[in-house]
């Protein structure tokens, strides 16, 4: 298999298409059942048919964050189309104090533990607003760094490192305590 | 490792369990598909060439039809009246060139074919150059 430099050169055919399926497409789908909920299967077959349409050599960084890229931009777009109220902001409203964030973050020395299922795991992303988990997902599953979330999302570091850590502090509330 | 990066593993990992079968990815014909920036190139660089190509063919039919039909009729009418020994109307420019000069300057580009159409509707044998009145 070529290595992410190489393939970000290659020539995007069917044939690519379906290797990338085959290699990414478990990290990409539980990316969109994150992001997307019962939308997944859908925007996960538009995710492909775009890049296919683009027919355009991949330019920047890897395969994975162009992925995680397209896939939100495709979730995104699917939201507008069906003209749901997508409160973009509401990241900044989740009605916690900087004091209640500071109260509960563990401590840096425990290692994370929980018996909390896939199920509750996706239950507890799904109910984050958007712009935090949109941040979670592009950093966990796309593995792509704050600086590149910002551009993408189009938001100062600070914004997206402050979106992270929130998220961080209610999905440990939330699943933390499964032990 | 740090904490958070323990957590973030665990979270990947439950996110991942679930998936179960990936979906099939179904691709439309290739058909003329390239990639965009040149799709897109191509389609501006054709519908400039089409809107040029029809802004000279409105241009060249329009001002060539119009002028044609206002060139012969003066041309018709300027002849005519030279046949018939009368005083040609003279349009604005030419009132001070003979007649010769004026049916060359009716023979210029787009006139010519006018001119053709002038002597075929005016006279059989009228030759504008010896019989009418006028310098030659």
């Amino acid at each position: 298999m070529p290595s992410d430099q190489r393939q970000v050169e290659s020539m995007i055919d069917n044939a690519f298409i379906q290797t990338l399926v085959a290699e990414h497409g478990r990290w990409l789908m539980a990316f969109l059942r994150a992001l997307a909920g019962d939308d997944a299967e859908d925007a996960f077959q538009e995710v492909w048919v775009r890049i296919y349409r683009r027919g355009e050599l991949l330019r920047d960084g890897t395969v994975k964050a162009y992925l995680a890229k397209t896939a939100r931009s495709v979730v995104i777009d699917r939201l507008r189309r069906r003209h749901l109220e997508i409160s973009l902001d509401s990241g900044d409203e989740a009605g916690e104090s900087t004091a209640d964030i500071a109260d509960s973050a563990p401590t840096p020395a425990q290692r994370f533990e929980s018996k909390a299922t896939a199920a509750d795991v996706r239950a507890a992303v799904a109910a984050l607003p958007l712009n935090w988990r949109q941040v979670v997902l592009m950093r966990i599953e796309g593995e792509m760094d704050f600086k590149e979330i910002a551009a993408e999302l189009g938001v100062p570091l600070g914004t997206v490192l402050t979106w992270m850590h929130r998220a961080t502090v209610e999905l440990k509330r939330k699943i933390g305590g499964m032990k | 490792m740090t904490e958070d990066g323990f957590f973030n593993e665990f979270l990947r990992a439950k996110l991942e369990e679930e998936v179960g079968v990936i979906p099939a990815v179904t691709l439309p014909v290739a058909g003329w598909r390239m990639p965009f920036r040149r799709r897109n190139f191509r389609f501006l660089l054709a519908a400039s060439i089409a809107v040029v190509c029809c802004a000279f063919a409105v241009l060249f039919v329009w001002d060539g039809d119009q002028e044609r039909e206002c060139d012969a009729a003066q041309v018709i009418a300027f002849l005519e009246a030279c046949r018939n020994g009368e005083e040609p109307e003279a349009d604005e420019g030419v009132e001070a060139v003979n007649f010769g000069e004026r049916l060359l300057a009716w023979q210029d580009a787009p006139y010519y074919e006018t001119l053709d159409d002038v002597f075929e509707t005016c006279a059989v044998d009228f030759d504008p150059f010896t019989d009418v009145n006028g310098s030659f």
